[in-house]
């Protein structure tokens, strides 16, 4: 599981993963402060297989979840805000 | 339209900073636009938070960036962040979107420095969630302190070596290095050791690393397969070694890597000449010896246009920058003289790395054939082997056979396999066999995006920016 070093960044952020309270650090990414959080299953592929962050650097796509009202959002490339409502990105989510 | 800068670079890495800074002291008038929230590229990732150097772990060289961020801070060169460029146009037009928003901008010169990623490395189980890119770790580490212990780091190359190093160096515990670099690639590189000898210096640097390395953690040399045990994530991997012994080690964290490729998918949808290069095992932009395209006015610098290292970047940074001043009449011939002197140093250590830590194949290839090769649509090996034997005429057919390639990454992930799938099932070169045919926009936009897209002027700069 991923942690923290200590570094001079202390204030924390608290945001939401499908209902579960979490913090962040400032200027975090999400798919960061998930891995921290014992949080690897972003993704889901196909129904109940799922996919977790792989490059950090926004190539990959497979770190995409639904971040408040947006969908498909690259969580290695966004940083947390407070209160965000992150979910899992669902195939069943697709709406049209 | 109107030019309203000079030179547009797209990327703010070391070539993206040098370009920029060279051009800015003609006299020209720049403008760099950069995915990222901060300047710094990839290898000097978040260095604006690392000032205070009390990142000791990352080394000397990743706080040398410190220099050229102060520099180009102070310049205030026109910079726009988390901006991203989703088309290029033969007139030299660049589309970019920034928060939600999308715009056009005409410039006389354009230089593309987006870098390079690392190559895909599909092995059994690559798919599994905890399985990720070495060069993940090092951006967690870089940009947040964040590191996992006990993980296993595989592949070869000189960006494991330093990770590892600079793993160790910060504390995690490395459980084991699986190292895949072969053998015979040794005496192939003695030749390109010699001029590589120029950059003693950094050569010595790779040795510490290594020795390093090999006290501090558990290092398997000459690993010959590999396999990622699990369900549903990653818990351990399993290794045959060159003496036919096979071991597994838990684990939840693997980190992957065989190489850094250049990011052609923007030079390519712009309709830039690439070729294959059988050294580096990955397209390269063709370019002139001042770093122009195949389109006039188009410029690519850095890792772009060939992988050679941060040095070299910098320096071919500054050679674009000083033969586009050239043509705008800014600069004397005297000055570049030094410059090629200087680029010749920095490019004569990477034959001897391309050969050493040369591809293997069979790591390239999955050799299950129910793993996946295209991670967004779920494509394995098998299907594209189906594929191939319905009579394919190249990549692009593929495509539309079982949509390898086709979902949000645009192949960058799974391009260099098919290609390598289709040369070995059809014979074939791999320069024959060619690339997907890449067509903007390179990065996923929305329609509603798209449908706000709007020329930039210096009046209209606040509805965009």
């Amino acid at each position: 599981m991923f942690r923290k070093l200590k570094d001079s960044r202390k204030k924390e952020i608290v945001f939401f993963f499908e209902g579960k309270k979490l913090t962040a650090f400032d200027g975090e990414t999400i798919a960061s402060a998930l891995l921290r959080s014992g949080e690897i299953f972003f993704r889901e592929s196909k129904i109940n297989n799922y996919r977790g962050p792989y490059c950090m650097i926004g190539i990959c796509f497979e770190c995409l979840l639904d971040v408040d009202e947006m969908q498909s959002v690259q969580s290695c490339q966004v940083t947390v805000k407070n209160n965000m409502q992150v979910k899992r990105h669902k195939v069943s989510n697709f709406s049209l | 339209m109107k030019d309203i800068f000079d030179i547009i670079v797209i990327g703010s890495g070391p070539a993206g900073i040098s370009t920029s800074l060279t051009a800015y002291e003609l006299g020209l008038n720049v403008l760099v636009i950069d995915e990222q929230s901060q300047v710094g590229g990839q290898i000097y990732k978040s260095i604006a938070e690392n000032l205070d150097g009390n990142k000791g772990f990352l080394g000397k060289d990743y706080l040398k960036g410190k220099h050229l961020y102060e520099r180009f801070i102070s310049s205030g060169i026109e910079h726009w962040s988390e901006t991203s460029v989703w088309q290029i146009t033969e007139n030299k037009e660049v589309c970019f979107k920034r928060n939600g928003l999308t715009g056009i901008i005409k410039s006389k010169f354009i230089v593309i420095c987006g870098g390079a990623y690392e190559r895909a490395m599909p092995i059994t189980g690559w798919t599994l969630p905890g399985v990720m890119s070495v060069g993940a770790a090092q951006t967690l580490l870089k940009s947040f302190s964040v590191g996992a212990d006990n993980c296993v780091f595989v592949g070869c190359g000189p960006l494991l070596y330093l990770t590892v190093y600079q793993y160790l160096k910060a504390g995690f515990k490395v459980k084991a290095v699986l190292d895949t670099s072969r053998l015979k690639q040794l005496y192939f590189s003695i030749p390109y050791f010699f001029p590589a000898l120029i950059n003693f210096n950094l050569l010595w640097q790779g040795l510490r690393w290594i020795k390093y390395i090999s006290k501090h953690t558990k290092v398997y040399k000459r690993v010959k397969n590999l396999s990622i045990l699990g369900k549903e994530k990653a818990q351990g991997i399993e290794i045959t070694l060159s003496n036919e012994e096979s071991l597994k080690i838990d684990t939840q964290n693997i980190f992957l890597h065989q190489g850094i490729i250049p990011n052609t998918n923007l030079t390519m949808a712009t309709g830039i000449k690439h070729h294959w290069s059988q050294f580096q095992y990955c397209w390269h932009p063709t370019l002139s010896l001042t770093g122009e395209s195949s389109i006039n006015g188009i410029y690519v610098a850095g890792d772009n246009g060939a992988i050679g290292g941060v040095n070299a970047s910098l320096t071919s940074g500054r050679i674009v920058a000083l033969d586009i001043g050239k043509k705008l009449k800014k600069t004397t011939s005297f000055s570049k003289l030094f410059v090629w002197l200087q680029f010749l140093k920095d490019k004569s250590l990477q034959p001897f790395l391309d050969i050493l830590f040369q591809l293997d194949t069979k790591f390239l290839v999955p050799n299950n054939n129910n793993e996946i090769v295209c991670r967004c649509e779920n494509v394995n090996k098998s299907e594209i082997e189906n594929s191939i034997k319905l009579g394919i005429s190249g990549l692009n057919q593929l495509k539309s056979y079982c949509r390898a390639g086709m979902g949000n990454c645009q192949g960058r992930l799974c391009g260099l396999t098919v290609q390598t799938i289709i040369a070995l099932r059809q014979n074939k070169n791999l320069d024959e066999v060619g690339y997907f045919r890449l067509r903007p926009p390179t990065k996923p936009i929305t329609i509603k995006e798209l449908s706000s897209l709007e020329e930039y002027s210096m009046d209209k700069k606040q509805n965009i920016l």
